[in-house]
């Protein structure tokens, strides 16, 4: 079900969503951008259901291309420069967030800008539903932002019967669809142009040619008319300089400079972590974000917004808010999950993922931030109950790490937040079997009892029946038992020798 | 990450650490990696009270418990002039993790400062094997011994020494096969979808074998071929190396 | 820094370029750009008393003319500050945005360009840092030209 609709069900105000309620394209549940948090499905089924979807292996693919061309782990030489600059810019926030925020803040109130700094995704999001219901917004034009989908906003709005449109053509046909983005720089990469063709055509009432081109036109068009009509403008923020209180934020489309000025009211909307200490530093980020998540030294714009509008000045917000959110971040400080706070959401380690390109996307994390960053950031936000055991759903390749532009080290902290998650379950079946599986496994006669025991188990019992015995039987499905009817056969040297041990045979 | 400490000559003994995936599944390649060190020159000692690297229990959250059964391993090792194994997660595993599960002290141990994964020390030390195999094969890069050790030239150094071995790599050689230890079981239908996108791409290399250097990832492989009815080969790189050993160990 | 190598850079990401001596001949290349489509104008210095024809609505104008104020080479780059005479509007609701580059203010890199717009004490309302007209990979990675920015960029270099 598209949030495009009004509350109360009439022909949306905005002119790129009307004939929404035509569409009629189905998708899975999860990944649905009414997904209530709480209420994901377990992530085993909904793995299991992502992978044998129709159309899966083309979005593998088409991700498989892109990560190929990012090379994951071969940084370039200037690349590399970039890289280790860019990392130390990130650290140098986490020293002290709260003093470079109050900076930013400050500068920013110097210029006009009402910032409000909260703790919660509920605050930030009933914080713009007040700015956007005392000022009687009836239609909002977004441009994209991750942190707005991790607050629920755009629900939130439509509930207090203003309609919120998606003007990133990623997050647009999204928006049509009814999903969630499923990769953060690219929404859409999990449709392909065929089912974003039928899509508009259901959306347009007649048909369309699968022809990019046409249905970027289709979009630019509709999309316009809103850009006009907005009463208030949303964005999100890629960057914000402390020393001059600046947020900086990157398009290709141009959507960013249209809701940033040209409706009256503007409310930028940003997680903690995106100061920076000094716009100078964007001399840096920029270009690293940028080749990292598109391959492109920048991108076609870069949005500089330091101030509401001026006295003879024409366009700009006249009213210009900024809402800082925490959502459970700054807790990390001082921990070593404090490394995922230097993220600058470029997408790379989603692309550099094998579990998220066989996946199709993100949307089987059932959350808002999937891959790797998300598996890992997930878990440590604020209201996350659910999503506490997401570091399972990682192979541990460790391609996330290498791809990383900020080098952050994602596979250690996959690892870590596994033992977090264990550290919070009551003691059961599963932390008594690994305690009794060390305890054996630290002491070679009881080590050597259980090869015994497995050597025995695989010549006497058919493999049939091997594969369906708990634990074995989850290897079984799709895999053959591996053959252990010769476990304990360590082949010794031609010496012979086990290292001193005088013991006889080795069983 | 643990600095290994790599001495220039010839050690006179090694000690082979198993691991615990080639005890149970893997004899094979475990009496290939004794033939092939034999055949280089050095004494193969195979201590016996050494268990498990730890890995299991890491990866499913559970650091106390890994760092137990390590400890042991480690202890087994002790004194050891070289170890070698023939697992590249698990060397990775050593290198990587030893320190954060036991302490700075772990990084002088044997098992740690002396360790070897099975490729590097043929490539440092078995110039001289006279190594003939008339095959064609494709080389899957496991992803710890890959992207933790960043070891990837060994494998191919040591295949590139067999006259009449044909290598084709095949595409995304280092994208995981979809093993990933105890996340084989925890997600089985993706780890196995994992393996196909793998199967597949090796498929085009059209070799007679897939090698690697890990018993965890080959194993992967074989049982998802062989319960899909596919014709594919796995081996372990020990086993090609001692294959084409001219000299019989 | 080679006012060629930034000319090079522009071209490659599709930008087109015209070279020109002295404000004068800039005059003449953009009367001739603009012709009779309804134009919006920032103030230049030294580019006024253009005979343009305005639109009604700024939505409907054809053609935009803005001044940089710093460019970078090696990106491709121009930064255009908004200001009281230089709306955002002119660079981005036109689908044809013409930008005036001053040689002199061409710098050899990113950074140096950003350097300078961060030197603005105090900040403008807003800048636009712009390399290249717009565009979409969003349906299947295809690249689109012309998005809901400008679909045709011209630099014209002065000096």
């Amino acid at each position: 079900m598209s949030t495009g609709t009004t509350a109360k069900g009439e022909e949306p105000r905005s002119t790129a969503m009307r004939g929404v309620a035509r569409v009629t394209r189905g998708h899975p549940v999860w990944s649905g951008s009414d997904l209530d948090p709480g209420q994901r499905p377990a992530l085993r089924p909904m793995t299991a259901e992502a992978v044998a979807r129709e159309g899966v292996g083309h979005t593998r693919q088409r991700l498989e291309v892109l990560g190929r061309e990012r090379a994951s782990g071969n940084w370039l030489p200037w690349e590399s420069e970039l890289r280790d600059r860019g990392a130390a810019i990130r650290r140098e926030t986490l020293r002290d967030l709260d003093g470079y925020l109050s900076r930013l803040a400050a500068q920013l109130e110097s210029r006009g800008v009402i910032v409000h700094r909260v703790s919660s995704a509920a605050q930030a999001r009933e914080a713009v539903g007040r700015i956007a219901t005392d000022h009687g917004v009836t239609l909002v034009a977004k441009s994209k932002s991750m942190a707005t989908e991790e607050i629920g906003l755009t629900a939130h709005l439509t509930t207090l019967g203003i309609d919120v449109v998606e003007t990133d053509l990623g997050e647009y046909i999204a928006q049509v669809a009814g999903e969630r983005p499923s990769h953060i720089v690219g929404p859409a990469l999990h449709m392909s142009r065929q089912d974003v063709t039928d899509l508009f055509s259901q959306l347009n009432g007649d048909p369309l040619p699968p022809d990019p081109d046409v249905l970027a036109s289709y979009a630019r068009e509709r999309l316009r008319a809103d850009f006009k009509a907005a009463q208030m403008g949303i964005c999100g923020v890629n960057f914000a300089a402390a020393d001059t209180g600046t947020l900086v934020v990157v398009s290709n489309e141009g959507n960013v400079d249209m809701v940033a000025s040209q409706p009256d009211l503007l409310v930028a909307v940003m997680p903690v972590e995106k100061v920076i200490p000094r716009l100078a530093d964007i001399g840096t980020l920029v270009p690293l974000l940028c080749t990292a998540a598109n391959k492109e030294f920048t991108t076609a714009y870069q949005t500089l917004l330091s101030g509401a509008r001026r006295p003879g000045e024409i366009d700009g917000p006249a009213e210009f808010h900024c809402v800082i959110f925490d959502n459970g971040r700054t807790a990390l400080l001082g921990t070593p999950e404090e490394e995922i706070l230097a993220c600058i959401r470029c997408g790379n380690c989603q692309f550099s993922c094998p579990v998220f390109r066989t996946l199709g996307g993100g949307h089987a994390y059932g959350t808002t931030y999937g891959g790797p960053v998300g598996a890992v950031l997930s878990p440590l936000l604020g209201e996350a109950t659910r999503d506490r055991d997401l570091p399972f759903l990682c192979s541990l390749c460790g391609a996330c790490a290498d791809a990383c532009p900020v080098k952050i080290p994602l596979d250690d902290l996959l690892v870590a937040g596994r033992a977090t998650y264990e550290a919070e379950q009551p003691r059961g079946v599963e932390s008594f079997g690994w305690t009794l599986w060390s305890r054996f496994w630290s002491t070679p006669a009881l080590y050597r009892a259980t090869r015994s025991a497995a050597r025995i188990a695989g010549r006497l019992i058919p493999a049939g029946v091997l594969g369906r015995l708990p634990v074995v039987r989850l290897w079984a499905s799709g895999r053959t038992v591996p053959d252990v009817s010769h476990a304990g056969d360590r082949p010794r040297g031609r010496s012979g020798s086990s290292g001193g041990s005088p013991e006889g045979e080795d069983r | 990450m643990t600095v290994v400490s790599r001495p220039g000559t010839l050690p006179e003994r090694v000690a082979l650490f198993t691991t615990c995936l080639a005890d149970f599944a893997a004899p094979g390649p475990l009496a290939a990696t004794i033939a092939v060190l034999e055949a280089i020159g050095v004494e193969v000692v195979v201590p016996r009270d050494q268990t498990c690297c730890g890995q299991p229990a890491l990866n499913s959250g559970f650091p106390a418990q890994a760092g137990r059964v390590l400890a042991q391993t480690l202890d087994s090792l002790d004194g050891a002039e070289a170890v070698v194994t023939l697992a590249g997660s698990c060397a990775a595993m050593i290198v990587h993790h030893s320190t954060r599960l036991l302490g700075a002290e772990a990084a002088s141990r044997s098992g740690v400062r002396n360790l070897w994964e099975f490729t590097q020390f043929v490539a440092a030390f078995g110039e001289d094997l006279d190594l003939e195999l008339d095959a064609t094969v494709t080389y899957h890069d496991g992803c710890h011994m890959t992207r933790l050790l960043g070891e990837r030239t060994a494998p191919r150094t040591v295949l590139s020494r067999i006259r009449g071995l044909r290598l084709v790599e095949m595409p995304d050689s280092d994208t995981c096969c979809g093993f990933g230890g105890t996340f084989s079981a925890k997600f089985p239908e993706l780890s196995v979808a994992m393996a196909d996108v793998k199967l597949d791409n090796a498929a085009t290399a059209r070799a007679e074998y897939v090698v690697s250097a890990d018993p965890g990832c080959l194993m992967q492989l074989q049982t998802r071929a062989d319960a899909a009815g596919r014709s594919i080969r796995t081996r372990h790189i020990a086993e090609i190396v001692r294959d084409a050993m001219r000299t019989p160990a | 820094m080679s006012v060629e190598s930034f000319e090079a850079r522009l071209r490659a990401l599709g930008t087109e370029v015209e070279r020109v001596a002295d404000l004068a001949a800039c005059r003449a290349v953009v009367a001739e750009l603009v012709g009779t489509s309804r134009a919006l104008v920032d103030e230049i210095p030294g580019l006024d008393g253009l005979d343009l024809v305005p639109p009604k609505d700024p939505w409907d104008a054809e053609v935009g003319i803005s001044e940089a104020f710093s460019a970078a080479a090696d990106a491709g780059a121009v930064a255009l500050v908004q200001a009281a005479g230089s709306p955002r509007r002119t660079s981005l609701l036109p689908p044809h945005h013409i930008v005036v580059v001053r040689a002199g203010r061409i710098r050899g890199t990113y950074q140096e360009m950003v350097d300078d717009v961060a030197a603005l004490d105090p900040p403008p309302t807003g800048v636009q840092v712009v390399s290249g007209a717009s565009r979409s990979g969003d349906i299947e990675s295809a690249m689109i030209h012309g998005m809901h920015g400008p679909r045709r960029l011209t630099v014209v270099v002065v000096g």
